[in-house]
């Protein structure tokens, strides 16, 4: 009989000799690109706005951020296992949408009605379970029919769309206060600063997902199920279990995503989250996670949101910018800082 | 068509067509090529050989013009080139012949002899007839005559091999770069490719040939440089040296070990009645083999002979239970193991060395991550931090001597040897029944294959089964107890109990 080597392992013995330790592999400074993008942009808004540093600023954009920050959990979860979700925006907006109409059938036109506190906890939750159904499914299928999630998510997205249009025959619904709390209220640390409650709900998924990451054996599966699929399952990892579970967090931080959307717009209509898939892309790939798989993590992607958030906010507060243009500078700035930190991570 | 000649320098007969003096390079601290001359005269056949992380495939690379940064001068024909990219490098008439193959699987051969540069109609559009003839009768020339217009991947690697060098060829190349051209062919490809580079040779074509089968260098070559640490040991005309003589060069010390063995007929001990681990009855995979039976006992190591395509390859993935089959069942310790099911085989202790090593690590994550990762669980528990795993992961990278046995390294970064031994480190952490080998030491050095070997000869001696597939004679006759010979996904011959030598081995297959 052949005995693992694990049983004469000592569980946390320190680790072997300085001769080991020696052979630390340098640090490697490229990967602060995106830190660098963020410093520069922090610099250039300090210098051509006024007042660019103050709580005002930081409370901005975390309000703004928290959304994204929620959205690109999920899709961090599916970039990093080498796989895309097209459908986090429609999905934002199915929840949002699904909870609204639940919530205005229980609570009458517009919400006055007092309801149980049960039921308007349930009122938020089945939505939030439906987008995680709706996120498995893509993943089941994705992996039952060996296409590319891109096409399977893809289709995903035109269904959430079209249930969301179904749905709420296109009016728009009241959201639970709850809701509205979370997106606008929060406690108020300063008398100028308020922590958004959805800075927080955002910094909790974040480490939650941060932890799961790094600290699990599901985060390490997702790591090398990303990195080289067949390396994984020649070494046990069920793969394709992996790529569902991923779909399926994405669904649900996407969900969670839109109902903190909704709170914030104090309403939920179709025309929400439009922006949100490819803005949420661009955090996860601007904070360095390979759109390859199997390289990144949820520390880049908080640092992914916080430069999009800034450079959004920034934007705005550039007060000699046509309005009409912002969209347009926004894009040019993202595409540049994007092709900069993809020439510096690159190895070698 | 070959760039014409600077006429200001006329070249004479002993002039060399490609020289590199005193060329380095660096990977962040570690040296891996420094101050090598290296001289290619025209039509010539040049083996470079070198034990793993000699600086061979830097060297190459260099030449090839995928190392821009190098230290160093290259002359090609007397003027200096800088060779700042693979197509400048292919402009000047240098083309590679990768041992991972370049072509494309799912076009048909005459694209792939023409890819980015077919010939077109008067209406813009890809001429394929005149592509097709071309492609055939340049493929005639090197006497193979398949259909051109079959998919590339249809056909057998020597094929595959002859297509690339063929496409080298006629995109004007005056210096081919061979990579282990021989590592997955069987003996009669060998000859075939052999007879090839020798009708090039006498075309005037300049060859470098890199290959660890130092017998295939010898053979072939004119010239061999010699390798070692980045540095350059020796040159001499082929004639001059012997295996043994390089090997110990390579090595710088003698080899003791089974080697020698190997020349001359192996005794095959008797089977004892150990207690049998893996049974396989009737196992079936359509087109790759058919009605297998087979069984393997503690402490036994199975050899699995066969050429190139013989199906000893996959049915080594259809035992470890990697491959879902069409029928026939697979019983570990007599109670079945689904063919297929990954992770069940892995729990119970079958696992598999693949031959592909980028279908085992995970090259772009660090060793600790690719160790750790079949156990995770049983080895570091469910809370994961680097610390830990790296405290698990220590003992084993020494106990593999792996080298560097630097744990945060990417896993990408080790030569081919140590890879492997990263990969067997992963499955000492659990238990090991079944060990399944499917050519383990493929693309490795004399050095790098014995350490492995040893370690597998480690775990059979304390009772695991071992199943060893190769398309190397010499690696089954030097290892295995009992040897079974695949030909055509069928059992065609099973030696135990009896001598055996390399041609009666041959013979069978």
């Amino acid at each position: 009989m052949t005995q693992p080597q694990s049983d004469t392992v000592p569980a946390g013995a320190p680790s072997a000799g300085g001769a080991v330790e020696s052979f630390r592999t340098p640090f490697d400074w490229r990967s602060l690109a995106p830190l660098a993008t963020l410093a520069v942009l922090l610099v250039f808004f300090g210098l051509v706005t006024r007042n660019f540093f103050s709580l005002t600023t930081v409370e901005q954009v975390l309000r703004q951020g928290a959304v994204l920050g929620i959205v690109s959990v999920g899709l961090t979860f599916v970039l990093l296992c080498g796989e895309i979700d097209l459908s986090v925006g429609t999905l934002a907006l199915w929840t949002a949408c699904s909870c609204g109409v639940l919530f205005e059938r229980f609570a009458g036109r517009g919400g006055k009605e007092a309801i149980s506190p049960l039921l308007l906890l349930l009122i938020v939750l089945l939505p939030l379970l439906s987008s995680l159904l709706l996120g498995l499914l893509s993943g089941t299928l994705t992996v039952a029919s060996r296409l590319p999630s891109f096409i399977i998510t893809l289709a995903m997205m035109n269904i959430a769309q079209g249930l969301s249009r179904y749905l709420t025959k296109s009016e728009k619904f009241a959201v639970p206060p709850m809701l509205a709390a979370i997106g606008n209220d929060g406690p108020l640390l300063t008398p100028a600063f308020k922590l958004p409650y959805s800075a927080l709900l955002a910094g909790l998924v974040m480490l939650v997902g941060h932890v799961i990451l790094q600290h699990t054996r599901f985060g390490r599966f997702v790591y090398m199920t990303g990195g080289n699929r067949e390396a994984a399952r020649l070494a046990g990892v069920h793969t394709p279990s992996i790529v569902v579970i991923c779909l399926g967090i994405c669904g649900l931080t996407a969900g969670i995503g839109g109902l903190v959307n909704a709170g914030r717009m104090n309403s939920v209509s179709l025309d929400q989250n439009a922006d949100l898939l490819l803005n949420a892309v661009a955090c996860v790939v601007l904070g360095g996670t390979s759109l390859f798989g199997g390289e990144g993590g949820m520390l880049r992607t908080l640092l992914g949101v916080i430069t999009f958030s800034v450079l959004n906010y920034g934007l705005n507060r550039i007060t000699w910018v046509d309005d009409l243009m912002r969209p347009f500078l926004l894009g040019v700035v993202l595409m540049v800082a994007l092709v900069i930190n993809g020439w510096l991570g690159r190895r070698r | 068509m070959p760039p014409t000649l600077s006429p200001a320098l006329p070249v004479s007969a002993s002039a060399p067509l490609l020289r590199g003096t005193g060329i380095g390079k660096r990977f962040g601290g570690a040296v891996a090529l420094q101050g090598v001359d290296f001289d290619l005269q025209p039509g010539e056949i040049h083996g470079l050989v070198g034990s793993n992380g000699a600086g061979k495939s830097t060297l190459m690379k260099i030449l090839a013009g995928a190392i821009p940064d190098h230290e160093g001068t290259i002359e090609l024909e007397g003027t200096p080139v800088a060779l700042r990219s693979p197509k400048a490098a292919r402009d000047l008439g240098i083309a590679m012949v990768y041992q991972e193959l370049s072509g494309i699987g799912a076009l048909s051969v005459a694209e792939n002899l023409f890819l980015g540069r077919q010939p077109l109609t008067r209406w813009n559009s890809i001429d394929w007839k005149t592509m097709n003839r071309q492609a055939a009768q340049w493929l005639r020339e090197l006497d193979v005559d398949i259909d051109v217009r079959e998919r590339l991947d249809r056909f057998p690697l020597v094929i595959r091999q002859i297509v690339e060098i063929a496409r080298g060829l006629h995109s004007g190349a005056r210096v081919l770069i061979l990579d282990e051209p021989t590592s997955s062919l069987s003996p009669p490809e060998t000859r075939r490719l052999f007879g090839l580079l020798a009708h090039l040779r006498e075309r005037g074509l300049s060859m470098i040939f890199i290959s660890h089968f130092l017998e295939d260098v010898l053979e072939i070559c004119d010239q061999v440089t010699l390798l070692k640490d980045g540095r350059h040991v020796l040159t001499q005309p082929s004639r001059e040296l012997t295996k043994h003589g390089l090997i110990e060069a390579m090595l710088g010390r003698g080899l003791e070990s089974t080697e020698a063995a190997y020349e001359s007929a192996v005794a095959l001990p008797v089977r004892t009645n150990a207690k049998v681990v893996l049974t396989a009855q009737n196992l079936t995979r359509a087109g790759l083999f058919t009605g297998i039976d087979l069984e393997v006992a503690e402490g036994e190591c199975l050899g699995l002979y066969g050429f190139v395509g013989a199906g000893h390859q996959e049915l080594a993935h259809a035992l470890a239970g990697t491959l879902a089959c069409d029928t026939g069942t697979l019983r570990l310790d007599h109670s079945p193991l689904r063919p297929g099911r990954v992770t069940q085989a892995v729990t119970r202790g079958v696992v598999l060395v693949a031959g592909d090593r980028s279908k085992t690590l995970v090259r772009g994550s660090e060793i600790y991550k690719n160790t750790t990762l079949a156990h995770l669980r049983r080895g570091v528990g469910s809370w994961l931090t680097r610390n830990r795993e790296v405290a698990v992961v220590n003992p084993l990278l020494r106990q593999v001597q792996c080298r560097p046995p630097n744990p945060d390294l990417k896993a990408g970064l080790l030569s081919g040897g140590n890879q492997q031994k990263v990969v067997l480190a992963k499955w000492l952490l659990g238990p090991v029944r079944v060990l399944v080998l499917e050519e383990p030491t493929r693309g490795m050095d004399v050095g790098a294959k014995e350490e492995v070997m040893r370690l597998v000869a480690d775990l059979k001696q304390r009772g695991a089964a071992v199943i060893l597939a190769s398309t190397e004679p010499e690696l089954v006759l030097a290892h295995a107890d009992r040897i079974v010979v695949l030909h055509r996904g069928r059992i065609s011959a099973e030696f135990a109990g009896t001598t055996l030598d390399k041609t009666t081995l041959m013979k069978h297959a």
